[in-house]
């Protein structure tokens, strides 16, 4: 019966020894929550004056679909809880402010997004249809992107007196944007401060007028729709509709003058052809951090 | 009951012939009385004079005799006498350590063994005793011979990777395809208790210290009806028999710690083990990156105790702890955190002339910390139970049931966005549940003559999860015919079933509610067994699995199936294998095997290579005792690329039935051993040992991996 009880009492220990170990405890203090909303440009909502373009045309915008979210909140001096990262979908054409996410982190953080294709379990914001997924997500290519779905699709029309020129424009390649800042009065702030149990709100904007701007400089840009229009009427088929390959015709050197459509020094390198231009320059710009730049943005594959 | 195998008391040199000559083995098969006399000793093979010499000797040896519940009962060994032909200048006497032998056999210590004559080195014992034979189609290493091949670190379940049928997924990652088969569908089990893995955390060793293990066995299909819930291979741990004299074994190792120790108590009625291994890689860590934490150990703790001579009680306990872990900002953030405990209360009954009947009662905690720093968890109970009762000569009835109760339960999030797709998947996969399962299994060893063993089972499961259940029907048959003496035909098919599975076993981690119903497997194979000269076996086998209704995260995404996780395949995996195989305990031993195979798998009308398919896989060793207590070994690791991954952008796609492959990728793993025997029974050594020597890197897609090459130098001791 001895041996029976040392059996017992060692039996215990075995028991004993299961509740020794255990992972630590969640010991974080509360972070800030950083909500992202995404909301339209006055241009890109009800369009461009005549009066606002440099030679007299109104345009429009039919459709504008932007998928665009992956959230990013990283640094040495950030500590990031969770990130939202997951694409929405976003027609840009229902006004006001709308959810993308919400992210929670806490000290200064570097803050990051992507416009990239979206993927089959990516959200819908209010206005975005599940059939619009479905044709983001069609795969395709062009000159710039090898075979993939749609980031940002534009449709519109342009008149001015009798002309009407339509544009339908797929943008396939991804964006990363990143380092994004913000224009304080002490000037351009990095990134976000994050105080425990802090609420940060941050707006992403979608400026469509962004791609009939002649420089890549906000400052000093005009907005031109003539060179757009002569790419279908002169060296295109004339058939009314310009298409991102009509305007792969349109040398930069063409068109430029005063130093537009050029490559800002120090900016990204525009390219020789007006397609090159929108894509390469005017289409990073089109969704922007805070109404601020500059974010640093890269195209997927570019070292 | 268990069998503490016969130890050598008296002298067994054995003089070498006068007039022969070259050195030759004899294997020896004794019969060995309660009284602990050789009552005979006979060759196995005729070989005179060396045979006649042995068994003349070994009429006069004496053993303290093999005992069964404390009670000393006949046994029949086996017991090897090496000849060494008389040299110019002899060796110092060499002899081995105490060490587990494949396929229940038990090699005792071997010391004050002289050797044969001129002083050779000591012949190693071998002893076998009556014990579970093993299932057809089965590949198996002993932990003997695991300590003698390179890259396994003495690690009994890092071997599995050597064995025939299995596909690694990245060199050094104990995580393999078996048979075509997901690591999600490989069954882990210890004495019969199931474990979520094997392994430490990353490239880390096993959860149990190596001097407690017996045996692995790996059963890539058509296994014994015991074995249910998995629709892919088993691996089997079977840890060593309960013994009461005092013996233990420890490593240190630069990057871990481990000891095990058993002996007896209550005048060897009582046995107690106590094991375990710590990792201060922490500290070692911290020197490279402050901030990061890793850290494992494990414990095994077994006590048993015999209530009368057929009746006894065993209490093992074992556990495993993980965890990576990153500082900062005075932050601690876990990148991954993983913890299971297992308590198993068994009871042995031993009745009639042979039959056996264990009944267990099995507690288990899981915990997994995953992302978001929340938690998730098992708490588990199980109990089983399972006969063996000869019927016959002829027929042996195993027999069984189990039921297994699981609580599962995750953390939710503290700081999430509720519309995150990632969150709600994860919550809908992993739902706060219980689940139960239920199973009876039975199967016949059926010998109608002495050349043909015919093993037909069957088991059938009853799952629920959530409120959902589901009904399995599992047959199985296996067979081993022999034709001749030294060549076998042995056929294995059965079907297997599996309720949900993740990417790869984590504690605590198991898609809930039967979503997307059971997996399945139909698993056939038919091979031949060939012994060959110098104690050299050979098998080779054609294997042919289907799978159906699969979650093969893994195995699809690699050809642009979105939402791989949730993604349903059918599959099939076809091919041959080759086994050779001379025990790397031999003074010069060593195994190739090679695997040529093709995976696939097909989702809405498409058909396309698994994401892990590997058409070779190859693999072999040598160990050879160099002398002076010198053994060195040498592994050459070889397989085919993997399939390209179709497309990264998460599109729908259309799956190439023929992608490009990544290029191949090779490796040698080295391991030199000296060893020196301090008193009879005690022993050091130490061990130099290379995964991945040649510094090669693997390319998966556009990514190039490595070179991951693991060093190891430490000091290994056993008494």
């Amino acid at each position: 019966m001895r041996g029976l009880h040392r059996f017992r009492e060692l039996c215990a220990l075995c028991v004993g020894a299961i509740l020794l170990s255990c992972l630590p405890k969640d010991t974080r203090p509360p972070p800030s929550s950083v909500l992202v909303n995404v909301t339209p440009a006055d241009a890109t909502l009800n369009g461009i004056s005549a009066a606002s373009t440099a030679d007299g045309w109104d345009i429009a915008f039919d459709t504008f679909l932007v998928s665009v979210g992956e959230i990013s909140l990283d640094g040495s001096n950030c500590s990031s809880y969770s990130e939202a990262r997951y694409l929405r979908v976003f027609d840009a054409l229902v006004p006001g402010a709308q959810k993308l996410s919400e992210s929670f982190a806490l000290g200064q953080c570097d803050f990051g997004f992507r416009v990239a294709n979206p993927a089959d379990d990516s959200l819908l914001a209010s206005g975005a249809r599940p059939q619009d997924l479905t044709f983001m997500r069609t795969p395709g290519t062009d000159p710039y992107a090898g075979v993939s779905g749609i980031s940002i699709y534009v449709q519109g029309h342009a008149q001015k007196q009798n002309a009407i020129k339509i544009f339908s424009w797929t943008f396939r390649q991804q964006l990363e944007y990143t380092e994004c800042a913000t224009a304080t009065d002490a000037g351009s702030v990095r990134g976000l401060s994050l105080s425990q149990s802090g609420a940060a709100t941050v707006d992403l904007e979608i400026h469509g007028e962004a791609l009939f701007e002649d420089s890549l400089r906000a400052a000093s840009s005009v907005l031109r729709f003539d060179p757009f229009a002569d790419a279908d009427t002169v060296s295109g088929n004339d058939d009314g509709e310009i298409s991102l390959d009509e305007l792969a015709a349109v040398p930069l050197t063409d068109i430029s003058a005063a130093g537009n459509y050029s490559t800002p020094s120090g900016g990204p390198d525009v390219g020789k052809t007006l397609r090159d231009y929108v894509y390469l320059g005017a289409f990073p710009r089109v969704t922007r951090f805070a109404n601020a730049e500059p974010c640093w943005k890269t195209f997927d594959g570019t070292p | 009951m268990a069998i503490i195998p016969p130890r050598v008391l008296s002298s067994v040199d054995v003089p070498y012939p006068p007039g022969a000559v070259g050195d030759v083995v004899v294997i020896l098969t004794l019969t060995i009385n309660a009284d602990g006399r050789v009552r005979s000793a006979k060759a196995t093979e005729a070989n005179s004079p060396f045979s006649l010499a042995a068994e003349r000797a070994a009429l006069g040896w004496n053993f303290e005799p093999a005992s069964r519940g404390g009670h000393a009962v006949a046994s029949i060994v086996h017991f090897e006498v090496r000849f060494i032909a008389p040299r110019a200048q002899s060796e110092p006497n060499t002899t081995e350590p105490a060490t587990p032998e494949p396929n229940g056999k038990v090699a005792p210590p071997t010391e004050g063994k002289p050797a044969a004559a001129n002083a050779a080195p000591p012949p190693p014992i071998e002893i076998q005793v009556n014990g579970a034979k093993l299932a057809p189609a089965v590949s198996s290493f002993s932990r003997a011979e695991v300590r003698q091949l390179p890259g396994a670190f003495g690690d009994p379940f890092r071997a599995i990777e050597a064995l025939p049928g299995v596909t690694p997924i990245v060199s050094g990652l104990p995580f393999f395809y078996v048979r075509g088969a997901p690591p999600g569908n490989v069954g882990y089990f210890l004495d019969g208790v199931r474990v979520p893995y094997l392994y430490h955390v990353g490239l880390g060793p096993s959860i149990v210290h190596p001097g407690m293990v017996e045996r692995v066995d790996l059963y890539p299909g058509g296994y014994p009806a015991s074995f249910g819930r998995f629709a892919g291979g088993i691996v089997s741990g079977e840890t060593t028999a309960p013994r009461n004299d005092l013996h233990g074994e420890a490593n240190l190792r630069l990057i871990d710690a481990g000891a095990m120790a058993e002996g007896g108590f209550a005048n060897g009625r009582g046995t107690v083990l106590l094991g375990g291994r710590y990792s201060y890689t922490a500290a070692l860590v911290s020197l490279i990156a402050p901030n990061v934490d890793l850290a494992y150990h494990d414990y095994q703790a077994r006590i048993t105790y015999d209530l009368t001579p057929q009746d006894r009680v065993t209490a093992f306990s074992f556990g495993s702890y993980d965890l990576v872990a990153q500082t900062k900002n005075n932050v601690l953030n876990v990148l991954f955190g993983s913890e299971f405990y297992r308590l198993d209360l068994r009871y042995d009954h031993e009745f009639g002339t042979s039959s056996t009947m264990r009944t267990d009662v099995i507690l288990g905690w899981d915990q997994t910390r995953i992302g978001d720093q929340r938690n998730s968890q098992d708490k588990m109970i199980g109990l089983r139970t399972e006969l063996h009762h000869p019927l016959s000569e002829q027929l042996l009835l195993r027999a069984g049931a189990d039921a297994t109760i699981d609580g599962y339960a995750a953390d939710q999030k503290s700081y999430a966005d509720p519309e995150d797709p990632d969150t709600i998947r994860f919550n809908n996969l992993f739902p706060p549940r219980t689940d139960l399962a239920l199973g009876v299994f039975s199967d016949v060893v059926w010998k109608p003559t002495s050349r043909l063993e015919v093993t037909p089972g069957a088991r059938i499961d009853l799952y629920g999860s959530g409120g959902v259940t589901a009904l399995s029907f599992d047959p199985r048959i296996s067979a081993r015919f022999k034709v001749t003496d030294k060549f076998r035909i042995v056929h294995a098919y059965g079907l297997a079933h599996q309720p949900p599975s993740f990417v790869v076993p984590i504690p605590g981690l198991t898609p809930g509610k039967l979503q997307g119903g059971l997996q399945s497997s139909w698993q056939t194979s038919a091979g031949v067994e060939v012994d060959l000269p110098a104690e050299t076996t050979a098998t080779a086998t054609l294997f042919h699995n289907a799978f159906f209704n699969m979650s093969d995260a893994l195995g699809v995404r690699g050809a642009g199936i979105n939402n791989a996780i949730d993604a349903r395949s059918t599959g099939t995996a076809y091919g041959f294998e080759l086994f050779v195989h001379r025990r790397l305990t031999k003074r010069l031993g060593g195994y190739l095997s090679y695997t040529l195979s093709r995976s696939t798998r097909s989702i809405d009308g498409y058909t396309f290579p698994s994401s892990f398919d590997r058409t070779h896989v190859a693999s072999g060793a040598i160990a050879c005792d160099l002398g002076r207590r010198w053994r060195a070994g040498t592994r050459l690791v070889f397989y085919t690329g993997v399939p390209k991954t179709a497309v990264s952008n998460d599109l729908i796609s259309v799956p190439e039935a023929h992608p490009a492959r990544d290029p191949p990728f090779y490796r040698v793993d080295v391991r030199l051993e000296k060893r020196w025997q301090l008193t009879r029974r005690a022993w050091v050594s130490f061990v130099f040992e290379v995964l991945n020597a040649t510094l090669s890197k693997e390319t998966f897609g556009s990514s190039t991996i490595g070179p991951v090459t693991i060093p190891s130098v430490g000091l290994e001791a056993g008494f």
